[in-house]
């Protein structure tokens, strides 16, 4: 085992402080990921299907050993306007929150923010009503 | 029924409920290791749940902890709305593009279904 490796074995701190520079294969989507190119340190999600894998309680500690896929469920505008993707473990619920990446599936990004505004959960009848009452005048005095 | 004061938009709402049905905000009380928290839970999304039921995506704006919770009956329409369109009013991309990027990543996925007759 060379130096390098050693340290990425026995230093848990080892990816906070360098960035992930192994290829793999996604689990979920069989795509394959070079962790080089995604414009942040951490190549936290596949760039496809935007799932990742549950190995981290705090990001990039790798101190998890649930190892379930994580699903990305949605996506947030941060304070600086920027999107966030929050995954949710398959396996055991965790939920965190993932800066996008310039080489993120536009497709896949999009429709996790049309999810929630196609899927009609709010009742069409009720909120006809509402838009009735809120153009209605009323009756003056 | 006893009631409690919205820590973020000052509505009074019954504290049986777990957000305030207006701003659909809550307080963060204790996070994972037990210590007292004290930020405001900040509804940033809404997601769809298996069987379609609805539920906010809430993150503390003080500690940055995560949780879901399911959108009640009466919680404010208008405020969902707003939360649930706010990623697809700030695009990281330009939209009217999606599909030429998508094309050049070799990404899968297309909007095929809406033209399809
Ligand atoms: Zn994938
Ligand atoms: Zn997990
Ligand atoms: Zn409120
Ligand atoms: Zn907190």
């Amino acid at each position: 085992m060379n130096r390098e490796n050693k340290r990425r074995k026995y230093d848990k701190n080892y990816y906070k402080k360098n960035p992930c520079t192994d290829s793999f294969t996604c689990r979920n989507c069989g795509w394959p990921i070079v962790s080089a190119g995604a414009g942040s340190n951490h190549r936290n999600h596949c760039p496809n299907c935007l799932c990742s894998l549950h190995v981290d309680n705090e990001p990039g500690d790798r101190a998890s050993d649930c190892g379930g896929i994580m699903e990305p469920i949605g996506v947030w505008v941060r304070g600086d306007g920027e999107w966030a993707i929050i995954h949710r473990c398959r396996r055991c619920g965790k939920l965190s929150s993932n800066r996008i990446a310039a080489d993120d599936n536009p497709m896949k990004l999009m429709a996790l923010a049309m999810k929630p505004v196609v899927s009609d959960f709010l009742d069409r009848g009720r909120l006809k009503e509402m838009l009735s009452s809120m153009q209605s005048q009323g009756d003056l005095i | 029924m006893a009631m409690i004061e919205c820590e973020n938009c000052g509505t009074m709402y019954d504290e049986s409920l777990d957000h305030c049905p207006e701003c659909l905000s809550s307080v963060h009380e204790t996070n994972d290791d037990g210590e007292e928290c004290g930020g405001i839970f900040e509804p940033v999304s809404v997601w769809i749940k298996d069987k379609g039921r609805p539920e906010l995506i809430c993150r503390c704006q003080f500690c940055g902890a995560l949780k879901t919770e399911p959108i009640e009956e009466d919680d404010n329409p208008v405020t969902i709305m707003s939360i649930a369109s706010r990623p697809l009013a700030n695009p990281p991309f330009p939209v009217e593009r999606l599909q030429e990027l998508t094309d050049l990543m070799g990404g899968q996925g297309d909007m095929s279904g809406y033209y399809r007759k």
